[in-house]
């Protein structure tokens, strides 16, 4: 029989949760950055997350620490998002306001960093018109990079049910920029070999 | 099943590959069976190219990193006032303290039963007949000393921190109040000697940082 207390001997002192927190600090903002689509609203999620983490250390297992993050972040998210009474459609404006002081500041050639960073707005725009799970899934895959099995474990969801929604996103969201590829592509056709006959 | 039909569910079934090709996660017999079908089906052509367009996209998002003032925000709300190890040693004392508390409790509520033996046996034996078990002073007594064991395990595992101002509150007056009404029958003394040697091990309160 397990020590009643067995979680409490590896439970977080404070110089660990700093630890932790610095560890993990870009992927919760960012997490909750493209959920709401607002810096303000990002910087909201992320205090709530971080004050729930200190208040709860000593009942993280340090060593599922990173996916009690990404649950914590996800579900303030949608909390504040329902709390707010507005989908994150809303707030889309942003994404152009940073694409507009990201072209400002930046070193490469006026137009080409101006057409990038219209791009980068209308991403976030289109991944604004997801619904959840899709869009948090889209995220953490596809931006932050995290495996399959390290998303079902961070959002307690089946391996399958991950695939399969992610699988639905992607064709969504394909669908939502399939019209700013019509627009910015003066050859439709030419990635086709170099995206799609990769070899194995 | 016609031609189209047959042609519609094979590309069902590569659209399930999709995904991994995209993500070049397929083994390499698979992938090269995907590929041969992407380079003659228009329809999964173009299904994998948008995928590989959106995927990309996806993929040029860059981090973000959190102001500072945000993790200092944090930490000022939600950090313990007391660090871990002033708290440990915070407790120690109060887990002593609670220790003895919880023994003199014991003491005095054996004491307790005793002074049922002064009722006459017919009193006894009316009470006892018309008390159900649980309100028995055999049953109260157990009951007692089952919450004081639970009070003090708890105390021992940490799982509540208790304060030399909570354990006033919540053990000591009461235990003082329960000594002196002990004391007024003649069977105890003992209770009122525990109640004296306890206010005389009593610490000064404790000043609250948190």
């Amino acid at each position: 029989m397990a020590h009643p207390n067995a979680d409490r001997r590896d439970a977080m002192d404070p110089t660990a949760v700093g630890r932790l927190i610095e560890q993990h600090r870009r992927r919760v903002y960012t997490l909750a950055y493209y959920t709401l689509g607002s810096h303000a609203d990002a910087e909201d999620a992320t205090q709530l997350t971080l004050v729930r983490l200190w208040r709860h250390a000593d009942r993280i297992d340090p060593g599922k620490a990173e996916g009690w993050l990404v649950r914590t972040t996800r579900n303030v998210c949608v909390d504040l998002i329902r709390q707010r009474g507005r989908s994150r459609e809303t707030t889309g404006s942003e994404a152009n306001q940073t694409a507009i002081e990201a072209a400002a500041s930046h070193d490469a050639p006026p137009q080409a960093h101006a057409e990038a960073v219209e791009t980068r707005g209308e991403i976030e725009r289109a991944l604004a018109q997801m619904p959840e799970p899709h869009r948090s899934l889209l995220i953490l895959r596809e931006v932050q990079g995290m495996t399959y099995q390290a998303i079902a474990e961070a959002l307690d969801m089946p391996l399958t049910s991950v695939r399969v929604y992610l699988h639905r996103a992607r064709r969504k969201l394909a669908a939502q920029l399939a019209p700013l590829h019509e627009t910015s592509s003066t050859e439709p056709t030419a990635n086709r070999p170099e995206a799609c006959t990769h070899d194995a | 099943m016609t031609p189209d039909q047959e042609s519609l569910a094979g590309c069902e079934a590569f659209d399930s590959l999709l995904d991994e090709f995209v993500e070049e996660s397929l083994d390499a017999a698979e992938s090269e069976r995907v590929s041969a079908h992407v380079a003659t089906c228009e329809t999964c052509a173009t299904a994998c190219e948008a995928l590989h367009r959106a995927t990309r996209a996806l993929a040029t998002l860059p981090e973000l990193d959190c102001p500072d003032h945000v993790i200092d925000r944090a930490a000022a709300i939600g950090r313990p006032a007391t660090p871990t190890r002033q708290r440990t040693a915070h407790l120690r004392p109060a887990w002593r303290y609670a220790a003895l508390l919880a023994i003199a409790a014991s003491l005095v509520l054996m004491l307790v039963p005793t002074s049922e033996t002064q009722r006459s046996p017919q009193q006894a034996a009316t009470d006892s007949a018309s008390e159900p078990e649980s309100s028995t002073p055999r049953a109260q007594l157990a009951q007692a000393r089952d919450t004081l064991r639970e009070v003090r395990s708890a105390v021992a595992d940490n799982r509540i921190d208790v304060s030399a101002r909570a354990v006033e509150r919540g053990l000591v007056q009461p235990l003082q109040k329960t000594f002196a009404a002990v004391s007024r029958s003649k069977l105890g003394e003992w209770g009122a000697t525990a109640g004296a040697l306890l206010n005389a091990v009593q610490p000064a309160p404790r000043e609250n940082n948190g």
